[in-house]
């Protein structure tokens, strides 16, 4: 095994260590735990299905409609629509929330009626389904992107011929799309409803807000509250098993279905065109998501940024935006630049151990920031016994979190970039004798800058949007403005709030346009 | 030298390479002919070093490469392959493409002369996506001598080529390679493009090796129905219908003797050329004209399936005539 092949290993071991740790610990005994299994646990687990499978089912629909009349049909506006649709993945789960934190006052006079008519405990529990209702629907407007995106560029890569032989033959458009486009992208559904279920997942601030006890609260509230990390590991390792089986789920569904790549050039898309009395309808249709998902939580806050009273000296905005766009940076450029050294290595070298020990090592997006903050306590402590070193409560450590939650968010774009566009002339600088090094930053580094750079601009986005893990691990007196927001929001001052929440979604605007217009243009 | 000895490759269940064995000389040029799925590919990808073999060797110039406990990269082999899709670096200019190879720099009087030959002065300072398919070929072709191997591999080189052009690259590579004395291993699914280029053909099918042999041996003595296929549409008549016919004989998968006789072997029956020739009579089912040719489906009573023949005779024939033909 040589050095490249060896470092690789090793950088992919110790981002996988505090996943292991978090399975390996799934034993040991708390006092607590006996409570929490019997009075909590259940209702964790409810509330969690009861939201993963509502933000499934809504974000589904939401996504596949909206990404079958944008890409698809021809109307006025489409093109606007098209790129609007993927605004609500600048605004993280937890503002939104916060943008709608007044919606049931808005039914007060509903519930005292209903109270003084019905009674007590019935009102509670329309209360609390409305409660649920309503954190289904904020998520699935915020979350829909992640559907859209995928069934788009599904529909990009193989519509054309579908619809071009579909409308030879005949076939009406509700037809086209019961019996064409939803059994041809139901692969892209499958791994765009996978990443809304871990965003859901990963969720803390949103529930937390809204009073429902989720596992992630569950983990939350053992280590805050209770300081009991026994208990939390429990929790998490419910949480990592409900993960792992959506992953194979998705796995065993995507295996057998492929994507059906019929070749077609966008350039002559042929677009089914909409009658003009349905026009109005489907412009709705599809600006009905955009309208909830962004337009409403921005303008509001907007206009609580113009009731609010700034004092720049006081409020240390500019400290934190630099705090937030230096951490991104850092973390981004690091698990970009481990992302590509991986990738090389394990298709440059084709190793075997490497290739299975990176797919450890990316299992971290799909596990929610708190557990992995929990994983990453655990090793500090173990570290901390063994070497007097602290690793929480410093950059290095935060960045070294990030690494763990983002390096699949990286690795993607990375990976099918290089398999693409790399595969065959790394063989080639190969059997031209070149060493891995000269392969490395004269082939690969050049060809693979757009893919790189799109790479570093999502983590860049993840981190400046990541609450829970921040949360946990951050520095002493070292604040992000997903932080701040947060602090500001515990403390009611819901105007303050508007400052720090309008710079998160002003930093990851013009990174979506980017991403979008790049990933638009290359299918 | 190239030594492939007793070489058994599998992806997952599938086994690829079915302990294949073969011996190349110095300086030969030998094309690997199969269809797809028949391990040709994986067979080039081991010799270059780009896959591992489950058991066998290999030596290269008589210097072991693979074996139980010895594996050289790629990069150590002094063995260059030419990809099917050509693999130019695309952030590299021609020119930047051609010296990139490990020693290259050295080899500026030869790489010279390469560039002549294939004549691709021109395009040396163009990007390889402002460059056609037949230059771009050219241009990987250079760049894999450039680094003077001892062994040149080419996957599929003519595959994405038009007619025209496929004779010329074909012609160049078989005298490049010829100039250089550079042992050559081709592979390639065409069995006439392997014949317009190499000294020995190789067919193989299923990881192992149906038959070794000149292209005038493969093409008149093919060893298997499979492999008379290779060259387009023929004839299997069985042996016992004409004992005493003296054309080639393959065995069908049951062990059947049968007569092979390619549809451009037949002519009109003429009694003062017949001796000693296969004679057939039967009734014309489809007649086609195709440029000067015709090309006749026969309805001969006791051979199964109708023979195919192709004729160049002026004489108009019809449906339903019945004539007498001899191969």
């Amino acid at each position: 095994m040589n050095s490249w092949n060896f470092l690789s290993i090793l950088i992919a071991l110790m981002i996988f260590l505090p996943i292991f740790l978090i399975i390996y610990n799934f034993n040991i005994e708390s006092d607590n735990w006996v409570h929490i299994r019997e009075n909590l646990l259940g209702k964790y687990i409810f509330s969690t299905l009861c939201i993963v499978l509502g933000v499934s089912v809504l974000s589904t629909i939401i996504g596949v409609g909206s990404a079958w009349y944008v890409t698809c049909h021809d109307f006025r506006g489409r093109k606007t629509l098209e790129w609007i649709l993927i605004l609500p993945m600048t605004i993280p789960t937890y503002i939104a929330a916060y943008a709608y934190y007044d919606i049931l006052e808005l039914l007060n006079p509903f519930f005292n009626w209903f109270r003084i008519n019905i009674g007590i405990n019935e009102t509670m529990m329309v209360e609390s389904f409305l409660i649920y209702l309503i954190v289904i629907i904020l998520f699935s407007f915020v979350l829909y992107p992640y559907v859209y995106l995928s069934v788009r560029a599904s529909l990009l890569l193989s519509g054309n011929r579908l619809i071009e032989s579909a409308i030879t033959l005949g076939l009406p458009s509700n037809k086209i799309f019961k019996k064409l486009i939803l059994p041809s992208t139901k692969p892209a559904i499958i791994a765009g409803l996978s990443l809304v279920i871990m965003e859901t997942l990963n969720d803390y601030a949103a529930v937390e807000y809204f009073g429902i006890s989720t596992l992630t609260i569950g983990i939350f509230r053992s280590w805050f509250g209770m300081y009991d990390m026994a208990s939390a590991l429990k929790l998490s390792s419910y949480l990592i098993l409900f993960v792992f089986s959506i992953l194979i789920t998705e796995k065993i569904i995507r295996g057998k279905e492929r994507y059906n790549n019929i070749n077609g050039s966008q350039n002559t898309f042929s677009k089914i065109p909409v009658k003009n009395k349905k026009i109005f309808l489907v412009f709705i249709l599809c600006f009905t998501p955009f309208i909830f998902g962004f337009l409403i939580p921005f303008v509001r806050l907007l206009t609580w940024l113009l009731y609010s009273s700034f004092n720049f000296e006081d409020m240390n905005i500019v400290q934190i935006s630099f705090n937030t766009i230096f951490i991104s940076l850092i973390a981004s450029l690091s698990i970009v630049c481990i992302a590509f050294t991986i990738n090389f290595v394990k298709n440059y070298f084709n190793n075997r151990i490497v290739r299975k020990i990176s797919e450890l090592a990316i299992l971290g997006y799909s596990i929610p920031g708190a557990i992995i903050a929990i994983g990453i306590l655990k090793l500090n402590s173990h570290i901390n016994t063994s070497f007097n070193i602290l690793i929480i409560g410093s950059v290095f450590g935060l960045v070294f979190a990030y690494g763990v939650r983002f390096l699949a968010v990286a690795w993607q774009p990375i990976q099918s970039s290089m398999k693409k566009q790399c595969a065959s002339i790394n063989h080639a600088s190969r059997v031209l004798s070149a060493s891995s090094t000269t392969s490395l930053f004269k082939i690969n580094l050049p060809i693979l800058r757009k893919p790189l750079l799109i790479a570093a601009l999502i983590v860049f986005i993840d981190v400046a949007k990541e609450l829970p893990l921040t949360l946990i691990l951050r520095p002493f007196n070292f604040d992000t403005l997903a932080t701040y927001t947060y602090d500001l929001i515990n403390q009611a001052q819901f105007f303050q709030s508007s400052l720090p929440s309008l710079l998160i979604i002003a930093i990851s605007f013009p990174a979506i346009y980017f991403i979008n217009r790049t990933t638009r243009n290359e299918l | 030298m190239v030594e492939v000895i007793n070489v058994f490759k599998y992806y997952g269940k599938q086994r690829v390479l079915n302990g294949l064995s073969l011996s190349i000389s110095k300086g030969e040029i030998v094309s690997v002919v199969g269809s797809s799925g028949s391990g040709k590919t994986t067979l080039l990808r081991i010799l270059s070093g780009l896959e591992i073999p489950e058991s066998g060797s290999i030596n290269l110039d008589d210097v072991v490469v693979n074996s139980s406990d010895i594996f050289i990269p790629p990069e150590k082999r002094n063995c260059s392959l030419v990809f099917q899709d050509y693999a130019l670096f695309p952030n590299m200019t021609m020119l930047e493409n051609i010296y990139f190879g490990e020693g290259s720099e050295n080899n500026k009087e030869i790489v010279s002369e390469l560039i002549q030959v294939t004549n691709i002065e021109k395009i040396l300072n163009k990007y390889p996506h402002e460059c056609s398919g037949g230059e771009q070929q050219r241009v990987a072709l250079v760049r894999s001598m450039a680094t003077q191997p001892n062994v040149i591999l080419m996957d599929e080189p003519l595959s994405n080529l038009d007619f025209h052009l496929k004779s010329k690259i074909s012609l160049m590579i078989s005298e490049i390679i010829r100039r250089y004395r550079t042992t050559a291993i081709i592979v390639t699914h065409d069995i006439m493009d392997a014949m317009k280029i190499s000294d020995r053909i190789i067919v193989i099918d299923n990881g192992i090796i149906l038959q070794d042999g000149s292209p005038k041996e493969i093409y008149e003595s093919p060893i298997s129905k499979l492999v008379a296929r290779y060259f387009g549409e023929t004839n299997f008549i069985p042996l016992e219908l004409f004992p005493e016919s003296n054309h080639h004989i393959v065995y069908s998968n049951d062990k059947e003797p049968l007569i092979h006789v390619r549809p451009n072997q037949f002519q009109l029956f003429s009694q003062e050329n017949s001796k000693g020739k296969l004679i057939i009579e039967g009734k014309i089912k489809s007649v086609k004209n195709i440029a000067s040719d015709l090309h006749i489906l026969l309805d001969c009573q006791d051979i199964q399936p109708d023979i195919y023949l192709i004729l160049s005779v002026e004489k108009e024939l019809k449906i339903g005539q019945v004539i007498k033909v001899m191969a």
